[in-house]
């Protein structure tokens, strides 16, 4: 059964539709990617997924529960199944706060766990996105960008949720780094079996971690489909062009064409 | 066959000064540019790139200069030149563009009037015919109904429309250098395809020169004729595009070229490079790649400053780069 499931979202900014009847289901250790440019409602979407913004129409169900239905307490219980990572890691790390104590966060929130308890699920944590138990003691701004990251997924899975959703979350970083993440993810998805949904406007940064990928134009889904098929035979003509954008390292400029005599 | 060289940087050093301390950013940065041709300047954050380019036309920031070296524009050299030469040579012989259109265009003056405008102080166009050329040039730069959008303010163009407004006005004195920074890293691939294609384009219509600085091998390989690559201040590899994409001489090169999501494209992981780039004013003595580097050897590497080899065309700052074969992008 999907663990996480889009029902016919909707929403709209002012009259103008951002996301236009968009469905789709995540299963459990899978990772469906969400690719499209900019204005395309593909961060909007996961936004509505996590519940960070309410939509018009339509459902968000996690392990067949619609969210929209719960309240109080079991709405709590729910969100912290649902997880999000977003492209800059300093919009989830408390400056002022030791970062163990931000990673402790939804410890504290979430479960009956005592402080020593605690301290030892954030070693543990830090451990898992390959820092080490003394980098709790530091501040977010002794880390490098991909360290930042890093602490960001250590929170988001610190209450093992069921679904990951993550916006962009490599776009900020240097090549060299980029890597590093998409491998800490796809390491964790084996490990600790969330379903992920992974937002990128970058076909290049998904080839490899998703296993389907859904392309969005427009505020609408305009192709879903295994990973491999949308890059070897999409069925879209926008997908096609946003396959061929990608800049290909095999390509040559032709050489600079000098006078020749003087 | 002649080859004109355009722009020379020879032994460009810059530092930063703050609270009495010096912190080197870029060091013994030498490179070229000839006539019509595109260099890609690459590196990742904080490899002293862009500071690089600011240099080139004397915008480096409060606080940051040029400690060494020098940059000769057609027998100017530029480091020690006045104000007034640089405000001249700027926008009419040396261009930039910039990775944010916004922060360079005024919102609150119509496009067309301020590419008017870098006609009417450089050429010294009247009025009229500077309107005139402004709407020539954004129809050139592919802005449709360059009419009626010759009025419109900088606010009622798309992201990719004003990156091409900001070509327009750079191009408008048909400069002999184009400087690119990041300009398409904010963009939609699509788009981003487009400004680069309009790019190549007006390069080879105005035989200018363009040093394209970027962190994205991929956008080089299409764009650019040769490649400078730079890592914690310093130039360590310099060469054609297809010889170093074939066989890179040092190591960061080839790392980074792994570790390029392009790769992914070809059907291959793109290969992560472990650790993080040296924070300046932390740059060791040696090879400052040493620290992330597979093929670090303590000795020639990590105690002296590492010179720079010349073979042919290509330049490289490896210690071992004579013993090493490097693996490049498969074709």
């Amino acid at each position: 059964m999907s663990v996480l499931e889009a029902r016919g979202l909707v929403k709209a900014f002012g009259g103008r539709p951002a996301v236009r009847d968009v469905s789709f289901a995540v299963d459990a250790g899978e990772t469906l990617a969400i690719v499209g440019e900019s204005g395309s409602g593909k961060s909007t979407t996961a936004r509505m997924l996590v519940g960070l913004l309410r939509p018009d129409r339509g459902q968000v169900m996690l392990d067949g529960v619609n969210l929209a239905g719960l309240r109080g307490r079991a709405l709590r219980a729910r969100r912290r199944d649902l997880q999000m990572v977003f492209q800059d890691p300093l919009g989830s790390l408390n400056p002022m706060m030791r970062v163990g104590a931000s990673i402790a966060e939804p410890l504290v929130l979430h479960t009956d766990l005592g402080a020593a308890a605690r301290r030892e699920r954030v070693a543990d944590l830090l451990g898992q996105v390959g820092l080490r138990p003394e980098h709790a003691e530091r501040l977010p701004r002794e880390f490098s960008g991909g360290q930042r990251q890093r602490l960001a997924i250590a929170r988001a899975i610190a209450c093992r949720p069921r679904v990951l959703i993550c916006d962009e979350p490599v776009s900020a970083l240097d090549v060299s780094t980029q890597a590093q993440i998409l491998d800490l993810l796809a390491e964790l998805r084996e490990t600790t079996g969330f379903g992920c949904v992974f937002i990128s406007h970058d076909l290049a940064v998904v080839r490899l971690i998703a296993d389907r990928i859904a392309v969005m134009r427009g505020g609408e889904l305009v192709e879903l489909g295994p990973a491999e098929q949308i890059y070897t035979d999409p069925g879209h003509d926008y997908t096609r062009e946003l396959v061929s954008a990608v800049p290909s390292l095999r390509a040559r400029r032709s050489p600079v064409r000098k006078e020749v005599g003087g | 066959m002649t080859t004109d060289r355009i722009l020379e940087v020879e032994g460009l050093s810059i530092a930063a000064r703050s609270g009495g301390r010096t912190i080197p950013l870029v060091h013994d940065v030498s490179f070229r540019l000839d006539a019509g041709e595109a260099v890609g300047l690459v590196g990742e954050s904080g490899s002293g790139k862009s500071m690089t380019a600011l240099a080139l036309l004397g915008l480096l920031p409060r606080g940051v200069a040029v400690t060494a070296g020098s940059v000769r524009l057609g027998g100017v050299d530029l480091v020690g030149a006045d104000r007034r030469t640089l405000a001249d040579i700027r926008g009419r012989r040396i261009a930039m563009v910039f990775q944010d259109p916004m922060a360079s265009l005024n919102p609150a003056i119509p496009v067309g009037e301020q590419v008017a405008e870098v006609l009417r102080r450089h050429l010294g166009l009247a009025r009229k015919p500077a309107a005139r050329r402004a709407i020539e040039l954004l129809g050139a730069v592919g802005i449709r109904e360059p009419h009626r959008r010759t009025g419109e303010y900088p606010h009622t163009f798309s992201g990719g429309m004003r990156q091409r407004a900001m070509i327009a006005m750079a191009l408008a004195c048909e400069p002999a250098v184009l400087i690119a920074d990041e300009p398409t890293t904010a963009l939609d691939v699509t788009v981003q395809a487009r400004i680069l294609e309009l790019l190549v384009r007006m390069q080879d219509e105005l035989g200018m020169a363009m040093l394209l600085v970027t962190h994205d091998l991929g956008v080089v390989a299409g764009t650019c004729h040769r490649l400078a690559v730079m890592y914690a201040g310093r130039l360590i590899e310099e060469g054609e595009v297809g010889e170093v994409f074939d066989a890179p001489y040092h190591p960061y090169t080839a790392a980074l070229l792994a570790a390029a999501p392009e790769n992914a494209m070809h059907g291959r992981k793109p290969a992560a490079i472990p650790g993080v780039v040296p924070a300046p004013g932390a740059f060791p003595l040696g090879c400052p790649f040493s620290p992330r580097c597979s093929h670090a050897r303590p000795d020639p590497c990590d105690s002296t400053p590492v010179e720079v080899r010349t073979t042919g065309s290509r330049r490289v700052r490896c210690a071992r780069s004579r013993e090493l074969t490097l693996a490049g992008v498969e074709r």
